[in-house]
């Protein structure tokens, strides 16, 4: 674990072997985020790269009043929805609605053993509308806190909470109809 | 089951304080399916697979600063290079006009000889300054 008080400052002279440092550290949480967001498998790296040049660039504005992590979190988090609407506009996609949400090889004669159950987890996430992924992912995966949330979204605490509680129902629910009856 | 027994639920498992279950749990004849369906969710969601960097992924990301940050930098130096040729330039041109003492042109009231002492005084300092920056960078980057 790196303090962030001392390797701030190095890298705020200029010193490059000081970042490459905190990209190590901040890497899997950049890769899990933007993964998560971003809809299109290929362009993850280049968002990713695109995130720590922007974690370079505006370094001299973190004022240490939020944890490390959270702030490149918020960069993480910003980055990646602003290319998916990029994208977005670029292609004209539709965005999901929650409720037709299907499991592309969903069949409900094929139920799911334990250990089939995280895989087909990642793919309903996968599927689902960008705010619950967001807040499923800062959530349960990176374990982030709702204050924690607020301040890498800007969503509201109310909302989060909501967007999570409906992520979850779905989820569980998707289980509820996959999974063999001895599991639970 | 309506939602307010499914936000219940939820609530209960995060006040837990640990986002992980606990297996006895799911053996539990207490607790109903849609406990431990949510229990099973929670668990479940800890495992989802990371996505992994590629290993020099640190690296790349260096590099391409290092790269911007020459590319500005020379960017820059030839930026400072035309604007300080085109003063003395123009100073040189100025000093030479007073030398000269060509009156009919409106300048030469301006300039005088030692504009032109000047001019070749702030040539030199720049010269030198050039090649001692250069002998720096070289220094720097072998």
């Amino acid at each position: 674990m790196v303090d962030e008080k001392e390797l701030v400052p190095v890298i705020l002279k200029g010193d490059l072997h000081a970042f490459e440092i905190l990209v190590k550290e901040y890497q899997r949480l950049v890769f899990f985020i933007a993964g998560k967001i971003v809809t299109n498998r290929e362009e993850v790296e280049d968002v990713c790269q695109e995130v720590f040049i922007k974690v370079y660039r505006h370094l001299g504005s973190f004022k240490f009043q939020s944890k490390l992590s959270t702030w490149i979190a918020r960069i993480a988090w910003v980055t990646a929805v602003n290319h998916n609407r990029k994208q977005r506009r670029e292609h004209r996609q539709k965005i999901t609605e929650i409720e037709t949400i299907e499991h592309a090889s969903e069949n409900p004669e094929i139920l799911l053993d334990r250990k089939d159950v995280a895989a087909y987890l990642n793919q309903l996430i996968d599927q689902m509308p960008e705010q619950y992924r967001t807040v499923i992912v800062l959530y349960h995966l990176n374990e982030f806190s709702y204050e924690e949330i607020t301040q890498i979204t800007g969503m509201p605490s109310g909302t989060i909470k909501s967007y999570l509680f409906r992520a979850r129902k779905l989820l569980k629910d998707k289980l509820t109809g996959s999974l063999k009856k001895d599991i639970v | 089951m309506s939602n307010t027994n499914d936000e219940s639920i939820q609530r209960m498992l995060e006040e837990k304080g640990e986002r992980a279950g606990e297996q006895a749990l799911y053996n539990d004849p207490r607790f109903s399916v849609d406990v431990k369906l949510y229990q099973l969710l929670f668990d479940e969601l800890k495992k989802l697979p990371e996505a992994d960097p590629p290993p020099d992924f640190a690296r790349n990301v260096t590099a391409a600063l290092a790269a911007s940050g020459k590319k500005v930098k020379a960017g820059r130096e030839e930026l400072v290079i035309v604007v300080s040729l085109s003063v003395i330039g123009v100073l040189l041109a100025v000093g030479m006009i007073g030398w000269i003492g060509v009156d009919t042109i409106p300048l030469a009231s301006v300039a005088s000889p030692g504009m032109l002492f000047i001019s070749v005084f702030v040539l030199t300092c720049f010269l030198i300054m050039q090649s001692l920056e250069s002998k720096l960078l070289k220094k720097k980057y072998s």
